[in-house]
């Protein structure tokens, strides 16, 4: 799936969609977890590994569903939008409630900067 | 195909093939155990050394984004890094007597992969560990809505 191109507004105003998701596989993964390690208490050893394979599933179809919205599913519940700029993306993480990071595209989530410090760090980046 | 690699290249600006590239499948297992709780450690050991070295950065990164999540202090490399071996140690326990920057930069990695490999895959097992401990810290459920 290509990456589609947002504005900010753009990003923030898919962000409600992409939070319903992501919050659906994180109580998912909970759930499926907590299964997992009380089996695992029990010795139940195939159960749990189908536990573990629903894990998975609810992983790659978390992925499958962010990059159908054209937005770049990375790391554990986090996301990139490609940004009007083209080295640069707009950075998401389960929990923030809007766009507030962004970092250059050969970048990932630990060298994210603030919004407005990209700004002011020579960014140059379009916002909207 | 498998490209020439010199002791000291940039590893950010390697060219990969794809089949060199770390999948997207073994990024999720990587986190699928982490999840479980489960040792990292064979899948690292399937790894060929250019996956070996984004694994680090694909678990580097996510050890970030989850403490950026679980806690309130700011992330402290040294937090991490203090439960490593240290380089110099391991570079005596292998009898290497190469400067120390090479074992620290993991120089070496192209040409001896399998000595740099190792200190690899057991700094990745510290970094599994404190990740572990994050999501211990919290139920993921809890953890993750910060």
């Amino acid at each position: 799936m290509r990456a589609k191109i947002f504005t900010l507004d753009e990003a923030n105003r898919l962000l409600p969609e992409i939070i319903e998701l992501t919050q659906h596989a994180v109580t998912a993964v909970e759930r499926a977890r907590a299964q997992a390690q009380f089996l695992s208490e029990l010795d139940e050893g195939s159960r749990r590994e189908s536990l573990e394979h629903e894990i998975d599933n609810i992983l790659r179809n978390w992925a499958r569903q962010i990059s159908e919205l054209g937005v770049l599913p990375k790391g554990f519940f986090t996301c990139d939008f490609q940004s009007p700029k083209s080295d640069t993306y707009f950075c998401w993480t389960f929990g923030e409630q809007e766009i507030a990071f962004v970092h250059r595209v050969d970048q990932t989530f630990k060298d994210r900067v603030p919004l407005e410090d990209a700004v002011l760090n020579g960014y140059n980046i379009s916002l909207n | 195909m498998r490209r020439s690699l010199i002791a000291g290249q940039d590893m950010s600006n390697i060219e990969m093939t794809d089949v060199d590239k770390l999948t997207f499948g073994q990024k999720l297992e990587m986190m699928v155990r982490l999840i479980n709780r489960q040792s990292i450690r064979s899948l690292l050991d399937t790894l060929s050394t250019t996956q070996l070295v984004q694994a680090h950065h694909f678990l580097w990164d996510m050890m970030v984004e989850i403490h950026f999540r679980s806690q309130e202090h700011i992330f402290r490399r040294e937090d991490v890094t203090q439960k490593m071996i240290p380089s110099a140690k391991y570079q005596k326990m292998q009898n290497c007597d190469l400067r120390i920057d090479y074992c620290k930069g993991v120089e070496c990695i192209w040409s001896n992969p399998e000595c740099a490999g190792n200190k690899v895959k057991n700094n990745m097992e510290v970094m599994a560990q404190y990740i572990i401990e994050l999501f211990d810290q919290a139920n993921t459920k809890k953890m993750v809505a910060g």
